[in-house]
């Protein structure tokens, strides 16, 4: 275990482990989740803990903040277990799988799944919430033991019922833990009351009159950093070549955390080069917005990623992030070659296929019978079938249908290459607005401001906006617009500082 | 004494899997510490990938060349496309997955 860092004259130089062991090396990544100074709470029960059966680590806290760290706490929690063959599926609605499943990767590495398992749905009732409550009183939430704050989307079965009183019911997700295992995940059940509350009031939950618990649910304080304290790359502002990744910036949720742990893992490396940083812009990826909203805003309850959080969402979709990255990831030696090439691939045919939609034409006779089928008005003169795809009720593979023509001609294409052609198709009046208002605040988010600038030698900043902008040290002039307090007569004043 | 290293990370949860591969792929000389060997990549909540906006950027890091797309293909159990009634904005691809073959492929991949 790692207990202390090596750091001196501003510059992290390796680590030190439990057993006074030193190790060197150039730059150091902290993703210590949730074990710093962790303290698990059941009920009145506490103790140390960075997750159940593991010990906290101690120690590293304690050192960032005699550096000047500022450090804070948050807390979250996590289900009972249980035994899958003590529960009553009969009683409970079942979940199945998509029927086409597909996958993650856009590498040809895995294979979408063949057999699925499936999960199932229930529900708590008012006898559940009622038994629960018998144990508010124990409950380290309520008497003020957890000084953290949880996750507000991700609540305690506890918080749900104290906060939305007037619902009768709260939806329960039953999930298998794999393939070979009887345990299950009770998700929508995470609370930290009393061992005995937990199992009586699970057991009054449809389908659950019988379930065995393995293991009861817990709440899971620890220390975070909050993120204004780091550059976009993830380096510490204080420390050079040291990086912060994961829960301990304040975030929630493996997505989150995994794709911190990349940007900062590439700039380590890159730094130890003196290569350029490499960051992602909010109009790029949802990983430009996860971390411009960590370093810009803060965060003051544990952080999780919504669509809503994203300015471009119909440019940042889940079909065309190879489109956006894979270029990148190529450029700076994480994507392979063969990854390379199958994203030029497909951007080569998909234009191909727009083109040649927006070429070919169908005229009245050879589709009016078929559209009126689908349940679309007819055509009344030859038109390009780019125009068919925009109606809302029409796919390319309606449009497959329609003569063999154009069968024959689209089945030459991928299912990857024709959704994406689609997608562009149908929504390109939108995709096009949103470009345009990219490329107008690229040219803040392009004008860039020199880490060592002044704000406090700049007198007609406001005061709160000199504060502000000290403390955070914006790298551009569109990160320095979106700080709260930093108003748009500051950005101005910015500008002409900057311009000159 | 032990030779410098390029990269220490502290930490072999997703965070730290992410970033010992990254830098380890582009060449970097990287020791990955952790408390653990039994819990390298452990999912210590629900045994689920992606989501409405998660699943967006764990397609992200895939195209960029990490791991967790892969990791999250090979240990499925269940795939759901989410919001599929919606804009393609809204699609958000989620996996249920074996939590046991999910650290182990992390191990084994990397
Ligand atoms: C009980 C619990 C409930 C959760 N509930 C939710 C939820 O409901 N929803 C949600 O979205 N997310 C939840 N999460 C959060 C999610 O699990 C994390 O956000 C994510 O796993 C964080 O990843 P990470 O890489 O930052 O840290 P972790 O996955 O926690 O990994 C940290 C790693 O660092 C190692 N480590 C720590 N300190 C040291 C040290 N000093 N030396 C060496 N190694 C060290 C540990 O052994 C571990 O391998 C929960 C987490 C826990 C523990």
């Amino acid at each position: 275990m790692v207990r202390e860092l090596i750091v001196k004259d501003g510059h992290v130089l390796g680590v030190k482990t439990g057993m006074g062991l030193e190790i060197k090396a150039k730059s150091v990544v902290l993703t210590n989740g949730t074990f710093l100074n962790g303290i698990i709470h059941i009920g009145e029960k506490q103790f140390g803990g960075g997750r159940t059966g593991e010990s906290a680590a101690k120690g590293i806290t304690e050192q960032l903040i005699s550096l000047g760290f500022e450090a804070g706490r948050m807390k979250t929690g996590t289900p009972p277990r249980v035994d899958g063959r003590s529960l009553d599926y009969s009683r409970m609605e079942i979940q199945y799988g998509d029927e086409q499943p597909e996958k993650f990767s856009y590498s040809d590495e895995t294979k979408p799944l063949e057999k699925q398992h499936s999960c199932w749905i229930t529900y708590t009732n008012k006898e559940v919430h009622e038994t629960l409550e018998t144990g508010f009183d124990r409950s380290p939430m309520f008497n003020g033991r957890i000084q953290g704050l949880g996750p507000r989307y991700c609540p305690s079965i506890e918080d749900k019922i104290n906060r939305f009183s007037e619902r009768e019911r709260h939806q329960i997700f039953v999930e298998p833990e794999g393939w070979n295992t009887v345990e299950i995940y009770v998700n929508g059940f995470s609370t930290s009351l009393p061992e005995d509350v937990q199992y009586k009031a699970m057991r009054k939950i449809a389908g659950f009159e019988h379930a065995k618990m393995f293991r009861p649910g817990y709440a899971i304080e620890y220390d975070f950093f909050p993120p204004t304290q780091l550059k976009l790359t993830l380096e510490t502002q204080l420390i050079e070549n040291l990086y912060f990744a994961g829960q301990i910036n304040g975030t929630t949720g493996y997505e989150e955390a995994a794709s911190q742990g990349l940007i900062a893992g590439i700039n380590a490396i890159r730094k130890v080069r003196e290569e350029e940083a490499f960051i992602l812009k909010r109009s790029e990826a949802y990983i430009g917005v996860l971390i411009d909203d960590l370093i810009t805003k803060g965060t003051e309850e544990p952080y999780r990623m919504f669509t809503s959080r994203a300015e471009f969402r119909l440019l940042l979709r889940q079909d065309n992030a190879d489109l956006r990255l894979t270029e990148k990831g190529y450029a700076i030696g994480l994507a392979s070659h063969e990854r390379y090439e199958a994203m030029n691939n497909k951007k080569k045919q998909t234009k191909r296929l727009i083109h040649d939609l927006t070429q070919k034409k169908v005229t009245p006779d050879e589709v009016n019978d078929k559209l009126t089928g689908i349940g679309t008005a007819e055509i009344r003169e030859k038109i390009t079938v780019d125009k068919l795809l925009k109606r809302p009720q029409l796919g390319l593979d309606a449009i497959a249908t329609l003569t063999t023509d154009l069968a024959d001609y689209l089945s030459k294409f991928s299912k990857e290459v024709r959704e994406q052609a689609e997608i562009q198709v149908k929504y390109d009046s939108y995709i096009e607005k949103e470009q345009q208002m990219v490329e107008k605040i690229n040219q803040m988010e392009n004008f860039k401001i020199p880490m060592q600038f002044d704000y406090l030698a700049v007198p007609a900043l406001s005061a709160e906006g000199k504060q502000k902008l000290h403390k955070i040290r914006p790298e551009t002039l569109g990160q320095a617009s979106r700080i709260s307090g930093v108003s748009p007569a500051d950005v101005s004043i910015l500008t002409v500082y900057l311009g000159r | 004494m032990f030779s410098e290293y390029d990269v220490i990370v502290v930490g072999a949860g997703h965070a730290g899997c992410e970033a010992a591969h990254a830098a380890a792929t582009m060449g970097g000389k990287v020791l990955l510490c952790t408390m653990n060997m039994n819990t390298i990549a452990q999912m210590s909540c629900n045994p689920a990938m992606g989501g409405v906006a998660k699943g967006q950027i764990v397609r992200e890091i895939d195209a960029l060349g990490g791991m967790s797309g892969i990791i999250s293909d090979k240990s499925m159990i269940q795939f759901r496309m989410l919001n599929r009634s919606k804009g393609p904005a809204m699609w958000s691809p989620r996996t249920q997955n074996d939590r046991m073959r999910f650290a182990e492929e992390w191990r084994l991949d990397s």
